[in-house]
């Protein structure tokens, strides 16, 4: 060694300088780590230095000084990298050829320093060979171990940019699955539909030959028919009808449900309504012996909304109220105003309904027990079409009921009720969960002529999820903020061809409003420039990353 | 009413159909005749010369509503009422076969009542336009005598 000790100094400390202020991006760790390893054997003198990292129960090597061959995966039993590894703390052996079969041949000592993460988790090595007899200073080994943070830090972060990659990618593929799904639902509520519409047609066909011509053979126009023969054309006629009722229903559900029935709003007399009503109930009553009352008097007024629904809720209720209603009993219907709201309620005096049930009375097709609906029929969609059509008026349907006493069945409506636009559909809600987010997120423009620091700049922003458009030099950065215009733009004062400044004046002219932030090294002396220039703000050089998420953050609140 | 029969036309694919309105208007006396299709109904029009039109919409071919519209746009069919039967209920339905030229409209399931007072009131109207134009007729051969005379 001939230099002087001042030299040696000098350029180490040199050496030194410049690895430290190693500059990385994710994507070219091995340039990094290769830098270091290359600067560590320079600075400490060895013949050959690795950076090995630790995969389960084998390690890899990530970086060498020297050329050596593509990288594979070694066993880590009985190794050198192992034994760092276990204590976590620096290795060094004077001579490895006191340690049998270890080690690559021709080397003579091995210094191993274990690579810490800053959360403390040992996670691979840097291992340094000698071809003569060696000894180590200490302070070539705190040398060699600021370094091995160094690498030790590169690594983590490599490895927590790649998980956070992956966490975007699944994320994003998630999305574009919930986002086929939704189509695909809709198309099938769509089907759905058009099923129903189609089924309901070609249903009504052969129910019309039922019905019709089982009205004819009771009308005797064939012919007079034994008891027997009436009483069983009697049942194809009433189970004919029953379908065509379950079917109408049906398609009335299906309609609320989709959200494809308008509601058709007029003034309409609750009195008229509840005697109408109640007079298609007047034969089936008459014959269970069932008094029906009618106490709507005429100072209830009227109310806005859709007859013919209406009638349909009050029609559900009476038809239900009859139903279960015994030899002898009472159903009143009654109206009363409160407030802003009417109140319209059907009370019977029949079976009645458990606490318990209510919430069941409002599930399609589910019928209180299978008994009760082979005893009474009905097609289990009554109750709810009377719910669905009174939330369509922005109404609520309330029970009271006691088991053997009987049941009151309320809905209560708005007196004045506006036409609403377009009619709450559950499916409507329920499709609309998920939505893009990326449409919303503020969009940010960066000028920066330098690549690296643009890409670098750009993946932190798209991180932290705003959208990102970038420009290279003057002319283009003035050109996307008329195309984009942007909710911020970054501009670096350097830029080819027209500068920063020049830039921010002319964006100024077609958005006044937009702030525009200064990426500078020359603050605080220009300051003045910058603000005549029109720029809202400016960060220094070398930025922090947070500095610009702060700096939007704050400049898209204050607008 | 006049005591000449009544000859109604009943047009739809579905021959059950037929059956039904053929027993609902049995004790009506009516001369029914059934056609399957659109352009059946159209062939059989001129030899028929029915009082009233009984017409399905949703047909395979020439669906009701083109059939009415041809009806409707003929000078010697147009007075013969049409009445549109159909599974479909909607109003927009409705409008459609109204726009079409039909002058009256029945819902599947036919209910018998409502099929007997609509073929009614068709026929009474297609019986004082017969009247009229009878009397248009007469009118024009008293000028027609008083001119030559």
């Amino acid at each position: 060694m001939t230099d002087t000790p001042d030299l040696k100094c000098y350029q180490e400390a040199q050496l030194l300088k410049v690895l430290t202020s190693l500059s990385y991006r994710q994507d070219n760790l091995s340039t990094y780590l290769t830098n270091i390893v290359c600067g560590l054997s320079q600075l400490i003198k060895t013949d050959w230095s690795v950076v090995t990292l630790r995969q389960q129960g084998q390690y890899r090597i990530l970086a060498s000084s020297i050329e050596i061959k593509p990288e594979k995966n070694y066993n880590l039993h009985d190794t050198f990298t192992n034994d760092v590894l276990t204590r976590g703390a620096t290795l060094f052996i004077e001579d490895i050829s006191a340690v049998a079969a270890r080690g690559p041949e021709g080397y003579f000592a091995y210094l191993g320093i274990p690579l810490r993460t800053p959360i403390g988790e040992v996670i691979g090595t840097i291992c340094s060979f000698f071809r003569q007899p060696h000894t180590v200073m200490p302070e070539e080994i705190q040398l060699a171990e600021v370094l091995a943070e160094q690498a030790a830090v590169a690594i983590d972060n490599y490895q927590l940019y790649q998980r956070q990659r992956q966490a975007k990618t699944q994320y994003r593929q998630m999305s574009e699955q919930l986002e086929q799904t939704n189509t695909d639902l809709k198309n099938a509520l769509q089907l759905k539909d058009n099923f129903l519409a189609n089924m309901s047609h070609e249903l009504r066909t052969p129910l019309t030959a039922i019905i019709g011509l089982a009205e004819v053979l009771q009308d005797k126009v064939y012919g007079p028919l034994t008891p027997k023969q009436n009483k069983s054309v009697e049942t194809i006629e009433q189970s004919g009808q029953h379908l065509l009722a379950m079917i109408n229903d049906l398609l009335d559900l299906s309609k609320l449900e989709s959200g494809n029935l308008a509601l058709q709003l007029n003034a309409v007399s609750l009195e008229s309504l509840a005697a109408s009503s109640l007079a298609s109930f007047q034969r089936q009553a008459q014959a269970k012996h069932i008094t029906l009352l009618n106490q709507v008097s005429a100072d209830v007024g009227e109310l806005i909304g859709d007859e013919i629904r209406l009638r349909q809720i009050l029609l559900n209720l009476l038809s239900n109220a009859i139903k279960f209603t015994p030899e002898g009993g009472e159903i009143t219907v009654s109206a009363q105003t409160t407030g802003t709201a009417i109140e319209l309620s059907v009370t019977d005096t029949g079976i009645g309904i458990a606490t318990d049930d209510f919430s069941k009375l409002f599930q399609p097709f589910v019928q209180l027990d299978s008994a009760r609906s082979r005893h009474y029929g009905g097609t289990g969609l009554g109750l709810v079409l009377v719910q669905r059509i009174a939330a369509l008026h922005s109404g609520t349907v309330h029970i009271e009921s006691q088991v053997g006493q009987g049941s009151r069945f309320t809905v209560t409506l708005p007196s004045n009720l506006e036409p609403q636009a377009k009619s709450p559909s559950m499916e409507n809600t329920a499709l609309e969960l998920y939505q893009p987010q990326e449409s919303l997120a503020p969009l940010i423009l960066l000028a920066e002529d330098r690549e690296p620091i643009l890409l670098l700049l750009s993946d932190y922003l798209e991180e932290a999820g705003y959208r990102v458009e970038t420009a290279k030099d003057g002319p283009e950065v003035i050109e996307l903020a008329k195309t984009y215009r942007p909710d911020l733009i970054f501009m670096d004062i350097r830029l080819p061809q027209i500068d920063g400044l020049e830039a921010t004046r002319q964006i100024k002219l077609h958005l006044p409003h937009t702030p525009i932030i200064a990426l500078t090294s020359l603050l605080p002396e220009n300051e003045a420039e910058f603000r005549a220039a029109g720029f809202s703000d400016a960060l220094v050089k070398p930025l922090k990353m947070e500095q610009l998420t702060q700096m939007i953050t704050k400049h898209l609140k204050l607008r | 009413m006049d005591s000449k029969q009544h000859s109604i036309l009943v047009v739809d694919d579905e021959e059950r159909i037929f059956d039904v309105i053929e027993g609902l208007l049995m004790r009506e006396g009516y001369q029914l005749t059934y056609a399957p299709s659109g352009q059946e109904a159209l062939q059989k029009l001129d030899a028929l010369q029915p009082d009233v039109i009984l017409l399905d919409v949703m047909m395979p071919g020439m669906d009701g509503i083109e059939t009415c519209q041809q009806i409707k746009n003929n000078p010697n069919w147009k007075h013969i009422p049409i009445i549109i039967v159909t599974a479909l209920t909607s109003k927009e339905d409705l409008a459609r076969s109204l726009n079409a030229g039909a002058d009256d409209f029945i819902s599947k399931p036919i209910n018998s009542l409502e099929l007997r007072a609509r073929v009614r009131s068709m026929l009474r109207i297609k019986i004082q336009y017969d009247a009229l134009a009878a009397t248009l007729r007469l009118r024009t051969l008293n000028l027609f005598d008083a001119f030559l005379s």
